[in-house]
């Protein structure tokens, strides 16, 4: 049983066992991309490479045995260096957007493209959720919003652009979900870490709504304080507004839990004494600022307002918990603008119509206008290792550009599941897997060098491939190239 | 299309070869040769009646460059693209190609009669450039002889048969005369030259024999043919014409029957008479081995390896014998036991020559150490480095020494199966190593028992399918296997874990063949030879732009400026000497400063380069150095297998910069970029295909900066990058139509004896008008 040490802590590993084995024995992480357990390894993705004290040598965890004496450093400079390098470079050929243009450019990050699919399949309460959930005042912006998002919407180069602003309207439905639970999608409203702390809120305009909502959501007890007798801040002002929707948006966040303290003067001291933490939400702030107070600007876009609020609202969560401010932003790998033989190439997954104005219930011609939508976002926004990872270790899909980015390819369009080449780095873990399943067709490497391609063999569908195994590939799949075409991951 | 498929013949070659999983190449390879490319119907039926996958057929079928998954001309033209013929203008010659034919790159012609491709080496480096149409090669084409190349194989070699040769008389001969049957030589005409010999000798009735030898080495005067007369100074004719062959058999034989003699003399002066064709035979080509350039050719040189080399005939096992040969074997079975032979080994110092330098001894010990009931050894055939023959030329001249220097490694590791793992792109070295397989069966040297040693082994021949990676053991190994020839993290090493998880020796051919002569002479006189950490000889291809290329054996330690200067002649055509590249893909650049390097593993590690399996390219002041980088990173970036991120993407992202500099579109930051990017491909990728890669390119930086800045700014020093250079015609031309006439894209025009001018839209900048203007009216800019 050889004995080495990892980041100077010792473990005793069987014979055989790699240096990743031995780094799992004592808690070290190694991020690997192409490594599954169970299979022998590949040593494809060489991010899991770690110095080799004695040699100084770089050396893939996964595949090096571990040897008696070895001193290996996982965390140094070097290794960091080295990964970054890695995932820049499988980043310089990943063809795909973590996110869709359109919720990128909305300031608040709505999930557009969650959205429309659940109205798509006429899920109205889980749509609303979303909308509700990311926007804190949905049916607000869905008045006044200028719609960002939908300049950003790929379908407008086929024809015109979703209606994305109106599909956020939340009637009737949206009442119902103060409670209650809609599958696959749950709300926030449980007991969490927060449960316990009081937090207050200063200003009712949108920041500050937003908020509340979402310290609402991360399970505080907020209360609300504006000097003005009507929630609302200055979009009580708002010239096209119709004023009962906001008083609907208010009453309903009433309902989910916020208390407002509407009308007298606020005392800053009171609020002080009574509450854990403050969220300042106002136009201007003058006057004394409080060191471990938390601003959220109103401006006068109120889905930057909304953006704001949500912002100051998770700097206060991890303040309270005592967990250091989050200055990473998501990864987000992008890829720009289509090319006409690409949007063609989405276009097949989605319905032909042109755009709709709605005017009347969503209900009615929501899904229609939905299932316009190309989906141009990754399928496995959350589980995808190379984007957890490039955002680990602060990756940079610019520092190798590549003369000419790869084509958009989507295999598999009348199938469960989809394939997207584009988005492959050829871990070589599918075709282990259909192999090991015994695939009649199964998948195979075609091709050589940077021009290796996955594919099933003779030029088969894809699902005639993956007869038995593609749950477990799609699973096991470390980025968005295999995924379930109605699939996608519930962001929160 | 392929209702009318053969099917019977697929289940005959696969009946034929084997039903298992590793037979799946050798299965893909008589498939393609039937179908002359992969049939899918055939491929399912090979799935379907043998163990073989679908999907290890396709990854198998598309990751190797032999196969073809579509259907080909009537013939194959095969544009070489090695070193030597990058740097004599391949590129402008493939481009001639395509254009005769009209035709773009990897198609075929409307008439479904030829198809075009560009191919890594034809290992025929000193008649660079070369190009192969079916198995005729045809060497020093110009762009503006690629249609009478053509027409002349249409004509001409399309429907040659070859002759086979005379069975020889018994009895007492008057001499003998040696041809040149190494592949340089064939390619050279020597077929043809044998053809004349033999019409010439029966016309006079002698009694000569046609002695077929491997390579000289002296691969610049091919074809070569020697006249050797008992009790006579032998004679060496060389760059020898099939019409100068009656002249030479006149001269040096008299007919037994004086009326032939006349008669035979008649002929030839009738036919001097009447044709054209008949040429005295130019006495500037009678080349006397004493004579001073040859002298010098040979003169340093230490036929280790390549002993008795232009004596020996290739497939004459007796002949192998009396020189010699085998006795190694008895004096090893007879005398030793494994420890001592090892021993033996290590005292001489005998490093691999197959580029990493490792030393042999150490590699045998490991393998013979390490535990199994099943050993195997391999011989590493698959010399793929664009520039470099070293391997082919000595499994070509010398199949029984490398046959020899196996059998006495496996006793020495206890292996009982080994494979000789051989280029498909090397046929002649195919047959004679089956040849001589054979041979050595027959002679009980190979099988049960040998020599009541209680030692056994048998031997295969493996055809590689054409992977440059598969140079690399573990994917050799893969190959082997019947996998697509991907590399595996070692250790373990194939010592350990090689061919089908049994322990494994792999060398390659030159190893192979100097462990003969190390136990005919002694580890001591081995080690005598060379330098303190390299000891012996290193087989070097000698090309470029020397007066005389070929293939040499040198000892160690000899420095890259005798090499050039008393070898090689020194620089051709009063040019400046620039800069050596050795060690091809995997080596580097040595500038003309560092000349003084001496030939070295640890001395060239040193300067940036390593000894790689030989090549050995020299460049001059007109060779562009950033385009020579681009020319080994485009070859080991297509040659990447693909399975690290590093070698896949790295050579790739590398490969981009290069391109946009050698076009004139570089950007400040890109030698830094390059740099950043060499090291991570360098340090981080799995084998040692993407580990050696970044060498060429970071070596011509460190030596030759200057001319990446200049390409950043636009310039390109040499004149070499075609982005960044345009052709045109000055007053001082005379209107001789030369060059026009000359020109494959009729970029040229002009009335007669006027001043000619050339479109620069039309221009693929050949280079032929500047070569062929007898004012040197043509200037580039």
């Amino acid at each position: 049983m050889p004995e080495l040490r990892i980041n100077g802590l010792s473990a005793r590993v069987d014979d055989g066992a790699t240096v990743l084995d031995a780094a799992e024995l004592v808690f070290v992480e190694i991020p690997t991309l192409c490594h599954l357990k169970g299979c022998e390894p590949e040593t494809s993705c060489m991010l899991c490479v770690v110095k080799d004290v004695a040699t100084g040598q770089l050396i893939p965890a996964c595949s090096a045995k571990a040897i008696g004496g070895m001193e290996i450093d996982t965390e140094c400079d070097e290794v960091q260096a080295a990964r970054r390098d890695i995932l820049n470079l499988l980043l310089s050929e990943h063809v795909g957007d973590c996110e869709a243009p359109c919720t990128r450019i909305c300031p608040a990050h709505l999930d557009i493209p969650r959205m429309l699919r659940e109205l798509e399949r006429g899920h109205m309460d889980s749509a609303a959720w979303i909308a509700k959930r990311d926007l804190a005042i949905p049916s607000v912006l869905s008045h006044i919003c200028p719609a960002p998002c939908e300049k950003g919407c790929r379908r407008a180069q086929v024809d015109q652009a979703i209606t994305i602003r109106e599909l956020h309207r939340t009637e009737g439905s949206v009442r119902e979900f103060g409670n209650s639970r809609i599958p696959g999608l749950t709300p926030m409203v449980t007991p969490m870490e927060g449960a316990g702390k009081k937090v207050a809120v200063i200003g009712s305009g949108p920041a500050g709504l937003s908020s509340a909502w979402k310290l609402c959501q991360l399970g505080y007890a907020c209360t609300v304080f504006d000097e003005a007798t009507q929630a609302g801040g200055t979009l009580r002002d708002h010239k096209t507004l119709p004023m009962d929707v906001l008083d609907t948006e208010v009453e309903w966040l009433a309902g989910a839990g916020i208390e407002f303290e509407l009308g007298p003067a606020i005392s800053l001291h009171m609020v002080s004494d009574k509450f854990d933490g403050v969220v300042f939400a106002e136009t201007e702030f003058s006057g004394t600022h409080f060191a471990d107070a938390f601003y959220a600007e109103e401006h006068k876009l109120a889905v930057k307002a909304v953006a704001n609020g949500k912002a100051a609202a998770t700097a206060l969560d991890r303040f309270l918990k005592g967990e250091p401010p989050d200055a990473a932003e998501r990864f987000d790998s992008k890829i720009g603008k289509l090319r006409e033989s690409e949007v063609r190439e989405l276009c097949k997954n989605s319905s032909a119509g042109s755009r709709q104005v709605i005017t009347q219930s969503i209900s009615n011609f929501g899904g229609t206008e939905a299932a316009r939508c190309l989906h141009c976002d990754c399928r496995k926004p959350l589980s995808c290792k190379l984007r957890k990872y490039s955002e680990q270790f602060g990756a940079d899909q610019q520092e190798f550009p590549a003369d000419e980015r790869g084509h958009v390819r989507l295999i598999g369009h009348n199938e469960a599941v989809v394939f997207e080449p584009g988005k492959c780095i050829k871990c070589g873990l599918c075709v282990k897997i259909t192999k090991r399943a015994d695939e009649e067709l199964g998948l195979a490497f075609t091709g050589r060098g940077f021009n290796t391609q996955v594919a099933v063999p003779f030029g088969e569908n894809l699902q005639d491939g993956l007869k038995q195994a593609a749950r477990e590939c799609v699973d096991a799949c470390p980025t968005g190239a295999f995924a379930f075409k109605e699939g996608g991951e519930i962001k929160n | 299309m392929n209702t009318d498929l053969d099917i019977l013949e697929v289940d005959r070659i696969v009946g034929e070869i084997g039903r298992d999983a590793s037979s799946v190449i050798p299965i893909l390879q008589a498939v393609q040769k039937a179908f002359k490319y992969l049939p899918e119907a055939a491929l399912r039926r090979v799935c379907e009646i043998s163990d073989v996958t679908p999907a290890q057929i396709e990854g198998v079928s598309s990751f190797f460059s032999q196969f073809r998954r579509a259907p080909v001309g009537k013939h194959m033209i095969s544009v070489c693209d090695g070193t030597a013929c990058h740097v004599k203008g391949s590129v402008a010659v493939y481009g001639s190609v395509l254009n005769s034919l009209g035709i773009k790159e990897g198609d075929t012609d409307t008439d479904g009669l030829f198809t075009v491709q560009k191919v890594a080496c034809l290992g025929c480096c000193t008649l660079a450039p070369a190009v192969q149409i079916d198995g005729v090669t045809y060497g020093h084409v110009r762009t503006d002889t690629v249609s009478d190349m053509i027409t002349d194989f249409l004509e001409n070699e399309a429907n040659r048969t070859p002759r086979s040769f005379q069975a020889m008389e018994d009895g007492i001969t008057m001499g003998e005369v040696r041809i040149g049957l190494g592949s340089c030589c064939v390619a050279g005409g020597s077929a043809k030259i044998r053809d004349a010999l033999e019409d010439s000798l029966a016309a006079l009735d002698c009694k000569v024999d046609i002695k077929p030898v491997g390579c000289v080495g002296m691969c610049h005067r091919t074809p070569l043919v020697e006249v050797v007369i008992p009790g006579e100074e032998p004679v060496l004719y060389a760059k020898v014409n099939p019409e100068d062959i009656p002249e030479i058999i006149e001269r040096h034989f008299r007919a037994e029957n004086p009326f032939i003699k006349i008669r035979a003399t008649a002929e030839s002066w009738l036919k001097k008479l009447y044709t054209d064709e008949a040429r005295d035979v130019p006495e500037r080509y009678s080349i006397n081995v004493r004579d001073e350039a040859v002298a010098d050719f040979l003169g340093c040189q230490q036929h280790i390896a390549t002993e008795h080399c232009g004596v020996l005939n290739p497939s004459d096992m007796e002949e192998y014998k009396r020189l010699g040969g085998f006795k190694a074997i008895k004096e090893v079975f007879l005398t030793c036991n494994p420890e001592r032979l090892i021993s033996e080994i290590g005292k001489s110092g005998l490093r691999g020559r197959g580029g990493g330098g490792f030393p042999a001894a150490q590699k045998w010990e490991a393998v013979r150490k390490a535990p199994g009931e099943k050993k195997y050894i391999i011989l590493n055939g698959d010399e793929g480095d664009p520039g470099a023959f070293m391997d082919r030329m000595i499994m070509e001249s010398y199949p029984y020494r490398v046959i020899e220097g196996m059998i006495i490694a496996s006793f020495a590791v206890g292996a009982t199966e080994g494979v000789l793992y051989v280029r498909s792109e090397y046929p002649l070295a195919l047959k004679r190593v089956r040849k001589a397989i054979a041979d050595c069966e027959k002679a009980g040297l190979l099988g049960e028992d040998i020599f009541g040693s209680k030692h056994s082994l048998s031997l295969n021949v493996f055809e590689g399918a054409g992977a440059f990676v598969c140079g690399e053991e573990s994917a050799l190994i893969a190959s082997l296997e019947g996998r697509r020839g991907m590399p595996n993290y070692r250790p373990p090493f194939p010592s350990e874990k090689g061919l089908h998880g049994c322990p494994t020796l792999v060398n390659n051919a030159e190893t192979y063949s100097l462990v003969p002569w190390i136990i005919r002479n002694g580890a001591e006189a081995f080690a005598g030879l060379g330098t303190a950490q390299s000891k012996g000889t290193k087989v070097f291809s000698l090309a470029g732009k020397i007066e005389r290329g070929g293939l040499i054996e040198v000892p160690m330690g000899i420095t890259i400026n005798e090499v050039v200067e008393q070898i090689g002649g020194g620089i051709s055509g009063g040019r400046t000497f620039k800069a050596v590249q050795i060690g091809g893909p995997s080596g580097g650049c040595i500038p003309a400063s560092l000349g003084d390097t001496p030939v070295d593993f640890e001395a060239l590690k040193d300067v940036g380069a390593m000894m790689g399996s030989g090549g050995f390219v020299v460049l001059d002041d007109s060779d562009c150095m950033v385009e020579m980088a681009h020319y080994f990173l485009s070859f080991t970036q297509s040659e990447s297998c693909g399975k690290c991120t590093p070698c896949r993407v790295g050579t790739k992202r590398m490969l981009e910069v290069l391109t946009r500099l050698c076009n004139g579109q570089g950007r400040p930051g890109d030698i830094e970029r390059l740099e950043q990017l060499a090291r991570t491909v360098k340090g981080q990728s799995l084998c040692g295909l993407g580990k050696t890669a970044p060498n060429p390119i970071l070596t011509t930086i460190q030596y030759f900066r200057d001319e990446f800045e200049a390409h950043i700014e636009g310039r390109c020093p040499a004149g070499k990058c075609q982005k960044m250079i345009a052709y045109s015609i000055n007053d001082d031309c005379i209107g001789c139509a030369k060059c026009a006439v000359g020109c494959p894209v009729e970029a040229i025009s002009g009335e007669p004896y006027s001043v000619f001018e050339i479109d620069p839209e039309l221009c693929v900048r050949c280079d032929n008008c500047r070569q062929v203007c007898p004012v040197d009216a043509v200037v580039v800019e």
